[in-house]
Parts: structure tokens; sequence; C-alpha cells
């Protein structure tokens, strides 16, 4: 995973390393003599504390606070070993040198980096649970417009997907498998200390390193929020002795790289002919063509950054403008942090000051246009000049259920907004004495969004009927945080070291927000940016709606690592956690967790393993309500009453008291090992898991009476899974001018099932057994559900009849699968899942001179999706209506007569397995070689391309698995219900970038 | 310095760690001033009360009179599923008014549709749990407000006298659910202790539930304010009472097997002497847009586009391109509509069925059905560009195909016209609505007074010329520009073909009066016709379709998954157990 800027900075100081110790070697000597000298690392400046020993004995001396050393040798034969915690050991031979100068570099070895952690920092070699930390180095490259995806595919057991290319859309990010269903899905990210950041106000060029925790044991630490995994985000900081500036610029082309197989206008002739259905209007329109563009994006990024002993800063500013493959979307953004470190009071104090503000701005355009450029007519006109398209602006329309000219769609409307988030943040560190540090933190959150959509008068998709729609909302978010730890550093024997942690943390949230909706204008001039010139506001028909909700969350906090000879590790870490969203009963919750480690290489006395240290923990993590107020009996407005002439507001319960309502508690147990091999050449880890989520938050219907209303947040069910994780890099090739290295990081879920969501609450048995979910919708297949929720099975079971033929008169004929002679609906059965089981990344770089090469293949696999687009239109007879798949022309009877099927019903034939394998990465690079004279520390030229292609035997237009229901219906949306690919989603891409990486 | 090697991964200078050694000590204290107020801190920030700011807990409700009657509005809110809720569709699409024929692929929805027109239903289906949770969901909530309002009076809190003609109004609304559930459920659950409700309540007999809701409304009714004004329109006041009282008695012989045509007649007389009510000399002032306080509404559901939605027939039944005849805000479905026989079951000079427009324009007189050729608000046909291939008439919308010679009027599908069958016009469309129609929904009428007591009177003297019933069914005829009849007797209007039927007139009557108002059903079970259900359904396109008409089907099944819900359920007759 080591990538070529690293890589390319450790040839050159190897080199330096072989020439001095080629010059020590030529020249020989036989004296006793003292070498004096000065060890630095590139980062760092010069290195205190270094060890600096005899070979084969225990004499050494250690480098003063300026480096510095001084050592009796015993003759030029002598072989000094430099070694330092988190660097390479060197050794060097003294030769008759009087003054050896040795630059140490950071270690290569995972079992020596320091990894971020919890409150704190730990070296892996210590680490008892399971953490991965990918480096800057190590960064997705080329198209990359979120902090997401520089990590997609890096990290084992991690799956970051976003069907689709959709600059405005998120990520859905899943941490091994499913560990919650009605809670929050997604890992806790925090960003500099920030708990619940905003990954959004982190520009991708300026994080040094993200680090994940993946098991519970890591992630307890985090209490309440811990269950999905943590993820912890760190910012490049200015260096000690440094100034620098670095410039990034990046162009980037994106194309389109997959749209719906649909007919062409010829081929909707031959099959409108075949049939005698459908209406020819005499064009050929390529309705892709009309509503996509190849989206160009340009990003620039400067950061100045620098130190000093007492000061260190770092200040970057970033712009992106990136158009995207709609004609109407695209989103512009510009950023700036700056990273300020200041020691003070005999360095006793050290203060960190973290700003960042973002601004983006949004065009979303409308998803609904690829669904109505997939269905509609190649044989009509984009615009028509005759009388009756005057109502639409000269757009051609067809009255047709839930078809719309994508074209008029896009250009008449517009949708877009502006997203501005401010982070501030303020530490300090007092050293009370040497090892013990307490600190306080205290920082701010806030982030604002205006939002308007105006769907024009001559709009036949809505706006038309409403004589112009506008709406406007906006909403605001903060989060302030103020966590105060104490930390002590020591030692308890001489091989017993202690690193003791305590702390408290409070957290409160604000969320408030404004929406109007109102139609009835004069003129379209206004857009959305009037709405009192809406009548609708006037006659009662517009919509207005304003919210503000609140929650705060305090902890308070311990952790004790205990190293005993280097050799044994444990970590003990507990955290006591309230938050105001648990029941009056259930306000504070307890997330303890322990871990253990050995590093065996030393008793197994093996030559080729370097490091070999087994670990296995065990953790208790939460997660919370989704929302405020769940536990509370609130009332609320139930309709309209009419009274006396007039309506008055029925207000009436819509909730249930539920004060035992407390957090979902997951317990993780993980066992692995870190390994290193052949001086390195092999490192990695592996991972197993299993974990059980009990008393799973999900709501329920619940019996009215006795319950006053009939739903309830209930704390009843349970899910488990398991799995195994391999991470793996291996340097294939390590010549001084050719290096090639291979890192593989499979993942695999074993078990991700659904034990139980049955209970008992309020006196009432809660059977859940098992429940279809999900709905294919209109047209046509409302009622058809697709998804069998069933306890005691696996999460994500797609539901459907078993495919067998197609009759000749055109009928579906499925598998009678119960034997009872007759085809129901008790003939349905499992037919696919819509969760992947094995994710893998595979990357390759290679490094020859001064050219670099990386190629990074992403594989999802094991999981189906529901091709929806399919089970609609793949029926010859709505040629009536709509355009049609491809296929539709193949389905023929032996003799070759079209089926004359009629309606679109859903079966296994829809289900298709989804995997893939994607080339998601590749990049060229070209480092020149600069004389120091130049002013330039660095510039490197990079070509890089983003999802090149896609291996998938998967017929829609992106085999990505999809983790929630995005119903266009909007009442399905649920983990339970994934697999399902829409009729919404954004066509697949791919990207070609071109850029430049400057430092000077 | 020369030293001797120690560990290369300890961080610290020994000398240093002496240091630290003695002044640990010095430094105690000092830790633990700190600590101590770090938790001192800690102490006062660990309130996690919630804090509110858009929502409303009781603590701070029922101060007001206001907010007392917005906590009664919450019983009345739940009629809003009625008009167009699962409860429709299972009394409407059941019989021979309406069909929802499959168009397309539209109305597909997995068969549902056509299962319910064809009496194929099974205990699955999800419109068989949709009326129960309706019912239940109404009585729960009167329930809940009784519950309340009582405890309210015994605290002191409220006046006894008040709190108790609220409660009264209430047990007369939680009955008007309980006789839905039995007229189509028959055996349920009857339970009203909300304070200590059994999470399981057993199945109760049809006919021990009709004795208790009729003794429940005897003994309420009384207590209900014979007022008819504004502040009765819209609720269960004496007479919406007595009228409850009429239908539970007019089918006592379905619910019980012991039928009381008196007591039919004593409820109606009262209603129809009180003089409170009369017929409007014009059928469609009761439904109109502006129909609220029509002189025949005895319980109306007072629906309204912005204050009280969800009647949506509009949405329905009409086609895609009626948007343009309607200049609807949204795109209608393309549903709902009625069958040939019953259609042709009218006159066509009866002021109830209305004109079909045709290729001269649109229809000149409104009906209870939309048929033919249809006109956009600027007043050319509107046209279908989707028409499918084998219309006769191709793309000039036109509801049935009437006027081509080839009408498509009875269409069940798959694959029927997307043009094809009359549609429902019986509520007048507002120009430029919304999917909100504002139209209030009668739920009594007083023209079904009269026919309630017409049917009584025939069938205790059992004459088809009784004079009295008779001349109460002329008075509905007479309102529709039609002629008196001479005998209730006469052949079906869904079976022209054979015999003619005693009391067949007066139900056809009863069928071209009350058209869409939820009462097909129970008229069908209780004349003894709704198992001829293979004279109307008719399947045009699918003549492979089997016809369920067992007995058995007169009850709804329980749902599959109340079954699973509540093990003390017992199944209707005829369907799966669990």
């Amino acid at each position: 995973m080591r990538t070529f800027n690293n890589l390319y900075c450790l040839f050159r100081k190897l080199m330096f390393s072989l020439l001095v110790f080629g010059c020590a070697t030529s020249i020989a000597s036989a004296q006793q003599r003292t070498v004096t000298g000065k060890v630095t690392s590139e980062t760092e400046g010069s290195l205190p504390g270094v060890n600096i020993v005899i070979q084969g004995t225990v004499t050494g001396v250690m480098t003063d606070t300026e480096g510095n050393y001084s050592i009796l040798v015993p003759g030029p034969e002598t072989v000094l070993v430099y070694s330092f915690i988190g660097y390479i050991q060197q050794n060097v031979t003294v030769g008759d040198q009087s003054s050896i100068d040795v630059v140490l570099l950071p270690s290569t070895s995972e079992l020596g980096e320091v990894v971020v952690i919890g409150y704190g920092t730990q070296r892996k070699r210590e680490v008892t649970s399971s953490i991965t930390s990918v480096k800057s180095e190590e960064f997705n490259r080329g198209n990359v417009m979120a902090p997401e995806q520089l990590i997609q595919g890096k990290v084992a057991g991690l799956s970051i997907s976003r069907p689709g290319g959709n600059p405005n859309a998120g990520y859905d990010i899943r941490l091994r498998g499913m560990s919650t269903i009605g809670a929050n899905l997604g890992p806790l990210v925090i960003i500099d200390g920030v708990i619940g950041g905003d990954l959004n106000n982190v520009d991708p060029n300026d994080i040094e390193s993200i680090n994940v925790l993946k098991d519970g044991s890591a992630a307890a630490i985090y209490g309440t929020r811990g269950s999905s995994g943590v993820i912890l985000v760190q910012t490049k900081r200015g260096k000690k002795g440094t100034s620098q500036v670095e410039y990034n610029v990046y162009v980037t082309a994106e194309m389109v790289a997959k749209n719906t197989n649909v007919m062409n206008a010829t081929e909707w002739r031959a099959l409108s002919a075949e049939t005698g259905l459908g209406t020819d209007f005499g064009y050929d329109t390529d309705w892709f063509k009309e509503i996509e563009r190849t989206g160009l994006s340009q990003v620039h990024n400067l950061a100045l950054s620098g130190g000093t002993d007492k000061t260190n800063y770092r200040a970057s500013i970033n712009y992106r403008d990136a158009s995207s493959i709609m004609i109407t979307a695209g989103r512009r953004e510009l950023n700036g942090r700056l990273n300020l470190t200041q020691k003070a009071l005999n360095d006793k104090l050290t203060l960190d000051l973290n700003m960042a503000s973002t601004e983006v701005q949004s065009e979303y355009g409308f998803d609904a246009a690829f669904r109505y450029a997939t269905i509609y007519n190649p044989t009509a006109p984009v615009r028509s000049s005759e009388a009756a398209y005057e109502q639409y602006d000269g757009y051609f329309q067809q009255v047709l259920f839930d078809y719309y000219n994508p074209v008029a769609l896009l250009e008449l409307n517009t949708n877009d907004g502006k997203n501005r988030i401010v982070n501030l943040s303020l530490k300090g560190t007092y050293e009370i004495i040497e090892g013990l540090n307490v600190d306080a933190f205290y920082s701010i959150q806030n982030s604002n969004n205006l939002n308007g959509e105006y769907r024009d008068k001559n709009d036949y998709w809505g706006g038309m009927n409403r004589n112009g729609l506008a709406s406007r909302s906006a909403n605001n978010y903060s989060s302030r945080l103020f966590e105060s730890t104490a930390h002590y550093l020591g030692e308890l024997t001489s091989s017993v070291n202690i690193n003791v942690l305590g702390g408290y943390s409070y957290q409160d949230f604000y969320n408030e927000g404004f929406y109007a909706q109102g139609g009835d204008f004069l003129t379209d001039d206004f857009t959305y940016n009037n709405l009192s010139a809406a009548l609708d506001f006037k006659n009662g028909l517009g919509t207005i709606t304003s919210y503000k909700n609140s929650y705060k969350l305090i902890a308070f906090f311990g952790r004790v690592n205990v190293n005993i000879n280097n050799t044994w590790f444990v970590t003990a870490s507990t955290r006591y956690e309230g938050s105001s969203r648990f029941g009056a009963d259930n306000k504070w919750g307890l997330f303890p967790a322990i871990g253990g480690g050995a590093d065996i290489a030393q008793f197994l006395n093996v030559s080729f393993i370097d490091n070999l240290k087994l670990r296995a923990n065990y953790g208790i993590t939460g997660n919370q309500p989704s929302d405020s107020y769940l536990s509370l009996l609130r009332l609320g407005p139930s309709g309209n009453f009419y009274y006396n002439g007039v309506f008055v507001p029925g207000y009436s319960p819509v909730s249930n008291a539920n004060a035992d309502l407390k957090w979902e508690k997951k317990g993780e147990f993980d066992a692995g090992f870190d390994f290193s091999l052949y001086n390195s050449r092999i490192t990695g880890s592996f991972d197993y898991y299993t974990r059980t989520t009990t008393d799973l938050l999900w709501q329920y219907q619940v019996p009215v009476p006795p319950n006053l209303y009939n739903q309830a947040w209930l704390n009843l069910g349970k899910l488990k899974s398991s799995g195994l994780e391999l991470a793996i890099t291996y340097n294939v090739v390590t010549k001084p001018d050719l290096n090639y290295s291979i890192t593989f990081t499979p993942s695999y879920n074993l078990d991700n099932t659904l034990v139980s969501l049955s209970g008992t609450y309020n006196g009432a048995d809660l059977e859940y057994g098992s429940q279809e979910l999900a709905d294919m919708g209109s047209p046509g297949q409302n009622g058809t559900p697709l998804t069998l929720v069933e306890e005691g099975k696996p999460i994500g079971q797609l539901f459907t009849y078993k495919f067998k033929e197609i009759d000749s008169a055109g009928n579906f004929v499925f598998e009678d699968t119960n034997e009872d002679g007759s085809i129901t609906a008790a003939d349905r059965v499992v037919t696919g899942n819509g969760l992947p089981k094995f994710l893998f990344g595979f990357g390759n770089t290679v490094i020859y001179k001064n050219w670099d090469l990386n190629v990074f293949f992403r594989g999802v696999l094991g999981h189906d999706l529901i091709n929806s687009f399919r089970s609609f239109y793949e029926v010859p007879a709505y040629i009536t209506s709509y355009n049609l798949p491809k296929t539709t022309a193949d389905m023929r009877s032996d003799d070759g007569t079209l089926l004359a099927v009629t309606s679109g019903t859903l079966s296994s034939k829809y289900v298709e397995n989804a995997d893939f394998v994607a080339l998601d990465n590749m990049a060229l690079g070209y480092t020149f070689n600069l004389p120091s004279s130049s002013g330039f520390n660095k510039i490197k030229l990079y070509l890089a391309g983003n999802n090149l292609f896609y291996i998938t035997g998967y017929t829609g237009v992106d085999p990505t698995p999809r983790y929630i229901d995005s119903d266009y219906l909007g009442t399905h949306n649920s983990p339970l219900v994934p697999g399902i690919d829409r009729r919404d989603t954004w066509f697949r891409t791919r990207s070609v970038t071109f850029g430049a990486n400057i430092i000077f | 310095m020369q030293i001797l090697f120690f560990n290369p991964e300890n961080e610290y200078d020994m000398k240093t760690k002496e240091n630290n050694k003695m002044k640990n000590s010095l430094y105690l204290k000092r830790i633990i001033v700190i600590l101590l107020g770090v938790a001192a801190f800690s102490q006062a920030c660990t309130n996690l009360d919630e804090e509110l700011f858009s929502e409303v807990t009781p603590a701070n409700f029922f101060k007001t009179d206001a907010e007392f009657v917005s906590a009664l509005g919450a019983a009345y809110t739940q009629m809003g599923g009625y008009a167009m809720g699962d409860i429709h569709h299972v009394n409407e699409v059941t019989t021979d008014e309406m069909v929802v024929p499959t168009r397309g692929s539209d109305w597909d929805d997995g068969g549902t549709w056509r299962r319910l027109h064809l009496h194929a239903w099974g205990y699955e289906d999800g419109f068989m749990g949709g009326p129960w949770d309706f019912c239940y969901s109404g009585i729960s909530t009167a329930n809940r407000l009784i519950y309340q309002f009582n405890t309210l009076a015994d605290e002191g809190q409220v006046d006894a006298e008040v709190a108790s003609a609220y409660v009264a109004e209430l047990v007369t609304l939680r009955n008007f659910f309980y006789w839905q559930l039995i007229d189509m459920y028959g055996n349920v659950p009857y339970d009203n202790d909300f304070a200590n409700a059994s999470s399981a309540p057993p199945t109760v007999a049809r006919a021990t539930v009709y004795a208790s809701v009729v003794s429940d409304l005897e003994t309420n009714v009384p207590l209900l304010t014979q007022n008819v004004d504004g502040t009765t329109y819209g609720r269960m006041n004496y007479w919406a009472g007595k009228f409850l009282l009429a239908k539970l008695y007019l089918n006592a012989g379905v619910y019980t097997g012991t039928e009381n045509w008196d007591a039919v007649i004593a409820a109606c007389d009262e209603i129809i002497n009180s003089g409170k009510y009369s017929l409007e000399s014009n059928y469609f002032a009761n439904f109109n847009v502006d129909n609220s306080g029509s002189k025949e509404f005895i319980f109306a559901i007072p629906y309204d586009q912005i204050f009280f939605t969800g009647f949506n027939m509009n949405m329905s039944t009409l086609h895609y391109g009626s948007q343009y005849t309607y200049n609807l805000t949204s795109q209608p479905w393309n549903g709902f509509c009625s069958l040939e026989e019953f259609y042709n079951s009218y006159d066509d000079d009866d002021l109830r069925k209305g004109d079909p427009g045709t290729v001269d324009g649109p229809a000149a007189r409104r009906g209870n059905f939309l048929a033919g050729y249809q006109y956009t608000t600027g007043g050319v046909v509107v046209m279908d560009d989707g028409a499918d291939g084998a219309d006769p008439d191709g793309k000039p919308l036109n509801f049935g195909n009437i006027g081509t010679g080839e009408p498509q009027i009875n269409e069940l599908g798959p694959q029927c016209w997307r043009q094809s069958g009359v549609r429902i016009g019986k509520w007048e469309y507002e120009i430029g609505g919304t999917d909100n129609m504002s139209n209030d929904y009668s739920v009594f009428r007083y023209a079904d007074v009269l026919l309630m007591k017409a049917e009584a009177l025939w069938r205790k003297s059992g004459s088809p010329t009784d004079a009295a019933a008779l001349a109460l069914v002329n008075q509905i005829r007479a309102r529709a520009g039609l002629g008196n009849l001479g005998s209730l007797n006469g052949k079906l209007c869904f079976d022209l073909e054979s015999a003619s039927v005693a009391g067949g007139e007066l139900f056809n009557e009863r069928g071209r009066e009350m058209f869409g108002e939820h009462y097909r059903r129970q008229d069908l079970i209780r004349w003894g016709f709704w198992s001829m259900n293979e004279k109307w359904t008719l399947p045009h396109n699918n003549p492979g379709d089997v016809v369920k008409s067992d007995e058995y089907l007169s009850l709804f099944p329980i749902n599959k998954s109340k079954l699973s819900a509540n093990p003390n359920l017992d199944q209707n007759p005829g369907y799966p157990a669990k």
C-alpha cells in the first residue's frame, strides 16, 4: 500500500545511507577512537534519545537533545547500530570516519508505526485491537472529491460505496457488515479530535492519515457511538524546522461509463412495426446524449506550512469546481484550513488551534432524468414547434403515466443549494510533570444548508399544474464539544510501562430548520427567490414547516495500557456514558473493553519472522436512538376537526412513553495477528471477529390499547455477524532503482444474521417471525415485496418467484417450489442476497527511477441486485408507451415469434448476480530531478484514471451494492432491504485526471 | 558519556525517571486538586433531561377548552381514511358497482385488485387487514379519550356533565366502528377497557357484539344533542345515533339471525318526523364541491383539500389525460371504473346517470358516471398518446369507447385498454383541484332513511305493491326525474336474462341512489345476491378466471398478520386458521 511519494523520498535517503556506508568501509583504521555525529530524521529534524550501540555488545550511548552523540569505538571494523522507536534501525561500519551523521528513516514495518487511537496515539506494536491506519502516501489518487474515496478498498472489512456518479451524493460506509438496523449505520467520524466531525469540511488534500478502529475493543472508548466503527481523520500539520509551499492541481474529465441498455430509434421502430404498437414520431433522438455531457473538473490546493521549536503551522486553501455528467448538475467548493501549534511556559503548555471552513455550492439536477431518458420514445423529438407544445415551452411531451421529457425536466427546473460548514477547535495541553499531561479541548461545529428548488410553469413534470412551484429549505446544525483528559505515561518497574488515560466529555447538538413550498406564480422570473409571490400561501395550499431538536451526551472514560518487557501488552478501557435520548430509567450505560497481545517472534526463534504478534480482545460498544424524544409520550397535530363551522386542529399522541429505552449493545470479540517477515518484505495482519448486537433499536407496531400510540421504539432484537479479514503487503522487488510491491486486503463475511426481532412490551408479545418488506411500486407492481426479513436468517434475502420460462402465450411460468400444483404467493423463495460476502482491494505499486505506477483493483462479490429497469420494462407490449431494454426484442419463442408478454412481473429472472472487480484507480507519475539551486523541492506530474473498467455480469448500470433502498416513492428506506437497483440511480462514470504536485 | 545499554524502546532518560519519582509525591496534591475540580464541574454537567422545542408532552396539555376540543377532534380525524381507504375498496370493488382493471401494467399490483373483484382474496391480502386497522384504530382512539375524559372528571379537573356529553358522543362513534367490523368480519374482539386492556383480546361472536353495540347505543344516543347546526356537523348527534341503530336493525337478520323490521321503521320514523332533514331538490347537491350542510346529511365527513384530506376519487378514477379536463395539480392514476350492467341499470333519462361526451361535444348533463369523449377545459378532445394499438378510435380519450360501436365498459384485465370503463363521476371534480378533494363525504344520508324504511315496510308486509313503501321509493325516483314504480319486484340489474325477483326493483333503486357510498356489499348480502357474483364480474379479457361464490366469502378473513399477533383470534369459517 505504500505509494511513490514516500518511496521516492525513502529511496533518496537509502542512497544517501549507502553512500555513507560505502565511504565508511573504504577507509580502514585500527585505532580505538571517538566517533561523533548527529542523528536526524527528514520530518522531525534532530532526534534526541536515539540509541547507538556497538554491535555485539551492550555498550551504547544516546543522542542528546540536539541529536548529537559521541561514542568510543574499538576499531574500524566496529558496526554502530542506530535505533529509535518508529524508525528503521541502521547499521553503519565505522571505518576511519570520525564523524558519522545518520538520517533515520521512518519505519516501514507496520509494527513500528504509531497509530492514532481514541484519545491518543499508540505504537502499533502495543496495539491489542484491530486498527488499520492509512497514511497519505497510500491514498487513492486521481479524481478524488471526498475523503471517503481516499481509502476506498484500502481497509479490509470497510465498504465505501456510492452507486453512480452523482457528485453531490454521499457515500455509504459499512464496517464489518451490519451491526444495527434502526440506529446509526455509518461509522463515527472524528476529525482532529472533533467527535462527529463532518467529512464535508475536510479537503482530501489536507488529510495526513485515516485510522479505522474496527473492533469493539478499540471503539469502546467512544461508548454509545462506537458500534458502527470509528474513523479517525488526522489533518496535516506543519513540521519543525521546515518551511514549504505545496501546490496541487489537477483537471479531470468524467464520462458516463455505462448507460442503461435500451433500444435506439431504429431498433425501436423494428419492434414497433413487429408488434403494431407504439407511435413513431419520426425523429431519431438519443436521450442519453441529450442529458449527458463530459464533466470537466479542476481542483487547486495550496498549502503553506512550516515550524520552529515553538510554533508550527499549516494553512491551506482548496478550490474544487466539478461539473457532472448530467447537463445541469455540478458542485463548487471552497475550503480553507489553518492548523496552528504553539508551545509556551517553558514548553510545558502546548496550544493547538484548528480552524476549517467550507462553502459548497451545489446544482443537484434531478435524478429522475436518468429514468425518463431510459424510457422515453427514441423517435420523439426533444422540442417541437407545433402549437400543442407551446404550453410546455416548446418541449415535446406525451401524456402517459410517470413519463416526462427528461431534457425539459432538467432545463426548465432549478434545484440547487449552498452548504457552509465551520469548525473551530482549541486544545491546551499542560505537562504537570514529565509523563503526566492534562488537557482541555473545546470545539464548535456549525453547518448551514440553504436549498432552493423551482419547477417552471411550463414544466409538465410538476410545475405546470401548480402554475410554478417553488420550495426553499434551510437547516442549521451545531454541536459543541468539551473534553478534558489526564494522561500519564510512565513505568511501574523497569520492565513494565504503563500508559493511563482518564477523561470527561460533554457534547451537545442542536438541529433546527425551516421548509416552505408553494406554487401559483404569475411569472417564472422569481424562481424560488420570492415565495410571497406564490398564491398558494394565500389560498392555503402552501406548505410550511419548522423544527428544532437537540440532544446531548456526557461521558467519563478511562484506559490503561500495560507493556511488559515489550512483549506482553494489555489494554483495558471503559466509558460510562449517558445520552439525553435514552429513557428516564436508563440514562447511563457502561462500555468496557479489554484486550491482550503478545509478540511471540522472540520465542519462536524462526529466522524469517521479524515480528509476530498475537492479539485478542473483547469490547462492548453502543448505538443510541437515531432521533431525540423517542422515549417520551408526545402529542402532535393529528389532522383537523370541523367544529362549529371551522376547522380546529386535533391533537393526539404521536409516540408512547418508554422510560426503558436505551442503547443498542454490541459485544465484539476479535482475535488476530500482525506479522512482519523477511526483514519486512512481507507484512500484514489477519483478524477474525464475531459480534452480537442485543437490545436492537427498532420501531415496532404495538397494540392500542394498552398503548396510546400504535408505534414504539423498543430495544428487543438481536443481530449477529462474523468474518475474516486479511491485509498483506509484499515488497516483491526492492532494487535501488526498481521497486515493486503489492498489497491485498480481502475480507469475508461469514455470517450476518438477524437472530431475533421479537420480544415483549407492555404485556404484549411482539412476534416478528418473518415479514416481507419493500415494494416494487408503480407502474403495476405495487404490493410486490422484494425482501424477506426472517428471524434466524441472513439479512438481505431477496424474495421472488423462481423463473422457469415464458410460455408461448406470453405468460410468466414460475416454479412450483412447494409442489402444491398451483403457483401462489407461497411459491416465492429466496433467490438472492443484497449484501456482499467478499470484498477486496488489490494494489500494485511500481517505482522505476523517477517513474511510479499505481494500479489498484477493487472487488465486491457475493451480492445480488434486483434490476428494476428490466423487471418493469422488459415487456414487448409496453412499446405502446415506452422505450424498452434491447433484450426485449430477444424475447421470442423457438419459432422466432415475439412473446406476447403483457405485464412486468418480478421473478428470479431479474435478480442478478452483481459481483464485480473494478480497476478503481490507476496512476502514472513522474518526479523531476531538481537541482537544489532551483528552489523547488519537488515537481511531480501524473496521469490518473478512476473506475476505468468493471468486470461484472450485472446488466444494469452499476453493480455497486445498494445498502439502503432509495425507492423513489420514498416510503421504504431501510437497511433491511439492501440489493434493489432502483430506476433513479445515476449512471456509472469513469474519469481521467492530469495533475501536478509542486513543493517549494 | 558512556552508559550501560538499556531498553532501546524506552522513551525516557533514567535521570528523568528518578526525578519523576521524587517529584511524584510533590505533585500528587496538585493532581488531586485538579481531579476534584474536574469532578465537581462534571457533576454540574451530568443532567440528561431532554429539551423540547417543537413538540408537546401531556404535562402541558389539557389546560384550555380549545385543547379539549382538539383532543376530541382526534376521534373524528380517524374518519379521513373512510372515503377512499381499504374500507372503501373492500365494500365497493367486491360488488357490481366498481372494478379496478389492470390497464397495461398499471394496477396489476400482483393481481390483488382482480382478486378483490373475483372474490378470490386470500387472508394474506393487504386489503383484508386495512379495514380492521381502520376500525380498531377508531375504537381505541375513542376509548382512550373516554378514559382520559373520565379520569379528568374523576379528578375534578373538568365538569362531570361536560365530560359525560363528550363520552356519550365517543361511545356512539366507537359503535359506528364496531358496526363496520361486524358487518365485514362478523366475529371480532370486543374490549373497551382502556386502562386494563388485554393485549390479546379474544374473538366474540357476531350476535354477542351486535347485542352489546345496540344496547350501548340505546343507552347513550338519548344523551346526545338533538341540535342540527354547525356545532354538530360532521359529528355524532342524536339523529346520527338513530340512523346507526336503524342500520344495525336493518341488518339484524344477517348479524344475528333475527330480523327486527319494526325497530328499523321506528328509528327511521323518528328521523323523518323530526323535520330536521329533507331531500335536496338536486341529487348532486350532495356531491358537489360545495356540499357542506346539505339538508340530507345526517353524518358526513367534512373533507377539505387543505384541512381534512384523504378523499381522492379524482385521482383514483380519472385517466392521465383527464388532468386537462379538470386542470388538476397532479396527474391522475387511471384506476377505478364502473361496470357495464351497473351503468346500464340506469334509465337514459335518469338524472343520476348523466350523458356521455360525444364527438360533437362534452356531456350535456353531469351524472354518476363519466362516459364517452372527454374534453379539455379549452373545449377540445383530450388526446391519449399512449392509446392502445387496438383501441377503435385511437387517441381521442373516450371512456368505455361509447359511441364507437365497440363499447368497452367491462374490463378486468390483465391488459385492458387504458381508456376502457366508464368512470366514477358522482362527486364533482373541482377545476384546478388537487389530489385532495373538498367535497364532503356522506356517510348517513336522509335518502337512505327513506329507502331503509321502504325496505322494512316491504319486508314486513311482503307486498310488492305496499303503498307506503312505494311512496317512499317514488320520492327518490321523482327527484331523479323518473316516473313512479308500480311494483317493487323486478329483474336484477345485473341479471336481466333471469326472471323477476321479489323486491328486485327496490334493490336496483338502492344501487342507483346509493352508488359509491359503501353500501352495495352490505345490500347484496342482506338481499341474498352476494353469491351471484359470477353474473356481474364478467371478465372479458380473462375468461379463465375463477369467480368464487361460496357463502363464507360474505365475511372477510382475519388478516394473517393479525392472527399471528393475537393467538386468541379465531379465523372466520372457510379461511386458513393460521
